[in-house]
């Protein structure tokens, strides 16, 4: 199953899947076993985090530094999950995986 | 289905086992556009051709997007049910700026897979190749090296799973690799640290030859633009004169193991200002500073040594020769080359311990030909350049992360998104692609197996193609044993290579080539057959005529250094090889993940690769042996295909306790039993459970006038646990069942190049994971290295 990394750029940081001519803050759309990482091209640390940590845990364990990407995030999430997420440093800062059907 | 195939395929289909079936392939994929379509003609892969004796390019390892397929739901490839979806994924790859002729995109600008540029150069050519890391590791899950760091102590240092790269759903105690229970180094890590392993070479295993313990990191990229610092022209210069005094050294000294330190001129002294090994020194100084880690101290100890260090940053030279053995028998006069490169089908792949799995999945793996006298053989036969001109196939399962980075299935075994077995095959990076043939016509196929787990298994050509197999593994096969493989099915372990005339039939149509995909024989009863690729046997052109609808004969005169290995050659090692064990434990999941539970651990005389302890195979060169090759696996059963680096070796016997027969009446009986003395079939044979003696190959015929066939990776038949006629334990003293391993007897000459280098499962999970082991072959009269590498 696919592998996903997520830009994290500018500032305030906008979440963009990175895959070429995607729309800066276009969710990211996964399927059940894919795995997910943050790449903070920024200067600043950000710490992506679930909305609902009791639902899905943490996505890493300590922020993501400054020209650094993340630890990886497997997602067990079925089919029709929406993981709405933010960063812990900056909450105003917000993304979303969107889990859909192998295919669709 | 795809629509363009033909009704003769459909036909022939009507006639193969249930399950067999071209599988549909999706469009409308979440993120992109819909996959290439199937029945692509085969690529044409771009070349780097040597020129003068010389095989010179720049091979740059990036970071790419590229469509990938997927299979759905996760089961053995070719299961009824399974489609497929395309999705673009971010992929290390190597690229060969100079290798010609380009692969365009895809229609809609789309990039789809492409190997490695495939190399070309000829015996007795040397190669020069500058390697440069452009890799931006941080559009990939955290996965830098912390070896280092973990050398310094500190918290990192208590942790066995630092230094490993981390995979969690959400909770780290379900994760990789704390419930896997991998430990650094011998775990999935690194991978955006590259290197090259020239797979089959006869080389220098040091300095800038076959070395896979060389680890290059990225280059250091922009702070604004991310662009890549070092770059093909950064260090042109320092490559240049140095390619120039290499290879005035191999001209003049094939066995040169220049150069073997840092201060070897041109590329150093490292002291001095504007080296190349200068600047690595002030590049690896760098890279500590911003990474905490300690590269420079690392190296820095083994150039005080006087020994050539492990780390780079960025940008390295591979210089080495490809020796050709120039005289007309075999054994040669004192003091000259004792072997020599076999011209053949060889190749090159990632080898950076604990990513070669990934890097080799992403498609970092390439075809590596190495012509000589069996090209003008057959060019002789079937005419000026044509085996320039015949198809050059290079198989992977390309793919991304490997299952053990996801989650298990709560009940153990795999969970969402691993695939059993792999991703499917793919042939130069399609899928299922289109060899146009004229009727009649024999064309070379230059097949290597570059993926890194599953073994093909040819067994299923359709009717009408026929074809003779010339070489194993890069190795030409004496006359006897080509004529011997004619429509002979065969195995492409992982690693393996063939070399095949295939002859196509006169009726035009399509004709699929099926295999199944294998990591043991008992796998294959199971194994759906599935379409590697097909054979357009094309309508619109007049059919091959003369030698071009010919298979040669006899094959192609081998060179004189591939005579058997006599028995006087290996002495008293017969009778007391050394015997390596390869073993895989089974995966501690029996219910729900839970901490503590593991996943399969892999070693290899006990022990896991570079785990602190002396454990290298200790070879004098020149030395000629019989080695017995064991496979303690017992279940799931694993054949684990053993590689070892720069020599070939030749079987002598196979031991598969778990083989079967057909017997006279045309039943499917095991070869072995543990009870019954005799056995109750004559086509059975009496194993004693209590005498280890007898567990052997009961019909082995070692014809030493028969040549064999040589090769540089061959699966170790799996073990067994022995059972009475009612099928249970058979118990020893101590009450637990009594196990007999697989095994294979071989001999290899270790002859021409001292060094360090490897021996290791090519299911490359396993390497990663610590089924590997060093060897070290010592030379008393050479300055060679004498140190053990270690990761840290």
């Amino acid at each position: 199953m696919p592998d996903w990394s997520i830009k994290i750029e500018g500032k305030p940081a906008v979440f963009t899947p990175d895959i070429d001519g995607t729309k800066p803050g276009t969710p990211l759309k996964v399927v059940q076993g894919d795995i997910v990482s943050w790449n903070n091209m920024t200067q600043q640390g950000h710490w992506p985090v679930p909305d609902d940590r009791n639902a899905y845990g943490s996505f890493s364990a300590m922020p993501v530094d400054p020209d650094q990407s993340s630890t990886a995030y497997n997602v067990v999430a079925p089919a029709g999950t929406t993981i709405s997420y933010h960063c812990y440093c900056h909450p105003e800062e917000r993304g979303q995986i969107v889990v859909v059907e192998f295919g669709q | 289905m795809a629509a363009n195939l033909p009704a003769l395929r459909a036909r022939w289909f009507a006639g193969l086992p249930l399950g067999l079936a071209l599988m549909a392939v999706q469009s409308g994929a979440a993120q992109a556009g819909p996959c290439l379509p199937q029945s692509q003609p085969l690529l044409k892969i771009p070349e780097l051709v040597s020129k003068k004796g010389v095989l010179r390019g720049t091979v740059v390892l990036t970071d790419e997007q590229r469509r990938l397929i997927f299979r759905s739901p996760g089961t053995r490839p070719g299961d009824p049910g399974s489609f497929f979806d395309c999705q673009p994924q971010r992929v290390r790859a190597f690229l060969g700026l100079e290798a010609v002729p380009k692969v365009p995109p895809s229609p809609g600008g789309v990039v789809d897979p492409v190997p490695g540029p495939t190399l070309r150069a000829r015996v007795g050519d040397i190669v020069q190749l500058t390697f440069i890391n452009q890799i931006d590791p941080n559009r990939f899950p955290y996965s830098i090296d912390q070896g280092e760091k973990r050398a310094l102590g500190g918290g990192s240092g208590r942790n066995p799973a630092s230094g490993c790269d981390l995979s969690s759903p959400g909770n780290p105690q379900l994760g990789y690799p704390l419930l896997g229970g991998d430990a650094f180094p011998d775990c999935f890590h690194g991978s955006s640290t590259g290197n090259i392993h020239f797979h089959g070479s006869h080389t220098n295993p040091n300095g800038t030859g076959d070395n896979v313990l060389l680890e290059i990191r990225p280059s250091p990229r922009d702070p604004a633009s991310r662009a890549p610092l070092i770059k093909p022209e950064t260090f042109r210069k320092q490559f240049a004169d140095f390619f120039k005094a290499c290879e005035a050294r191999l001209r003049g000294d094939v066995l040169s193991a220049y150069p073997q330190t840092w201060n070897d001129a041109p590329l150093g002294p490292w002291t001095t200002t504007g080296t190349w090994t200068n600047e690595q020194s002030k590049l690896l100084q760098a890279y500590d500073a911003r990474t905490k880690e300690d590269l420079w101290g690392a190296n820095k100890k083994v150039i005080d040594q006087n020994q050539w260090p492990q780390y780079y940053i960025g940008a390295y030279p591979y210089c080495f020769q490809v020796p050709q053995y120039k005289e007309a028998t075999w054994p040669p006069p004192p003091g000259g080359l004792k072997m020599g490169q076999s011209p053949g089908t060889h190749w090159y792949h990632a080898h950076k311990h604990g990513s070669t799995a990934i890097n080799v999945s992403n498609g970092m793996t390439g075809v590596f030909i190495i012509e000589g006298p069996y090209d003008d053989a057959l060019n002789a036969f079937y005419g000026p350049g044509w085996t320039r001109s015949q198809p050059v196939m290079v198989i992977n399962q390309l793919g991304v992360s490997p299952n053990l980075l996801r989650q298990p299935a709560a009940g153990g075994g795999p969970g969402p998104g691993s695939q059993d077995k792999g991703p499917d095959f793919t042939v130069n990076g399609r899928f299922q692609p289109v060899v146009d043939m004229a009727p009649g016509e024999v064309q070379m196929w230059r097949i290597a197996n570059t993926s890194g787990r599953s073994g093909a298994f040819f067994g299923g050509f359709a009717p009408g193609l026929q074809w003779m197999q010339l070489a194993q593994d890069g190795v030409q096969l004496a006359d006897v044993n080509y004529k011997a493989s004619k429509n002979k099915s065969f195995l492409l372990a992982s690693g393996n290579r063939a070399d095949i005339l295939v002859k196509a039939p006169l009726t035009p149509g399509i004709y699929p080539v099926l295999v199944q995909h294998e990591v043991d024989p008992s796998d294959l009863p199971s194994a759906n057959p599935v379409v590697l690729l097909q054979v357009n046997v094309r309508a619109n052109v007049p059919p091959a005529k003369g030698k071009r609808a010919a298979f040669i004969d006899p094959a192609p005169p081998q060179p004189p250094f591939l005579t058997n290995i006599t028995d006087a050659e290996v002495a008293s090692t017969i009778n007391n090889p050394r015997v390596i064990k390869f073993a895989s434990t089974p995966p501690g999941f029996t219910s729900t993940p839970a901490p503590g539970q593991t996943y399969a651990m892999h070693t290899i005389n006990g022990q896991k690769f570079d785990d602190g302890k002396d454990t290298a195979i200790k070879v004098t060169l020149d030395a000629v042996e019989e080695w017995r090759i064991e496979n303690w696996t017992f279940g799931p059963l694993i054949s684990h295909p053993f590689h070892i680096h720069i020599n070939p070796f030749q079987i002598v016997e196979v031991f598969n306790p778990n083989q079967t027969v057909v017997n006279a009446a045309g039943n499917t009986v095991s070869k072995y039993v543990f009870y019954d003395n005799p056995a109750p079939d004559p086509a059975q044979c009496y194993l004693n459970p209590n005498d280890p003696s007898t567990w052997k190959d009961c019909r082995n015929v070692n014809d030493p006038s028969k040549p064999r066939i040589w090769w540089d990776v061959f699966p170790i038949p799996s073990g067994t646990g022995a059972t009475d006629a009612q099928g249970k334990p058979i118990n020893n003293a101590q009450g637990n069942q009594i196990m007999v391993p697989g095994y294979f007897r071989m001999r290899s000459r270790f002859v021409d190049y001292a060094g360090q280098y490897v021996l290791h499962c090519h299911i490359l999970a396993h390497e990663d994971r610590g089924m590997m082991l060093l060897v070290q072959v010592s030379a008393p009269d050479k300055k060679v290295d004498p140190t053990l590498y270690r990761h840290h």
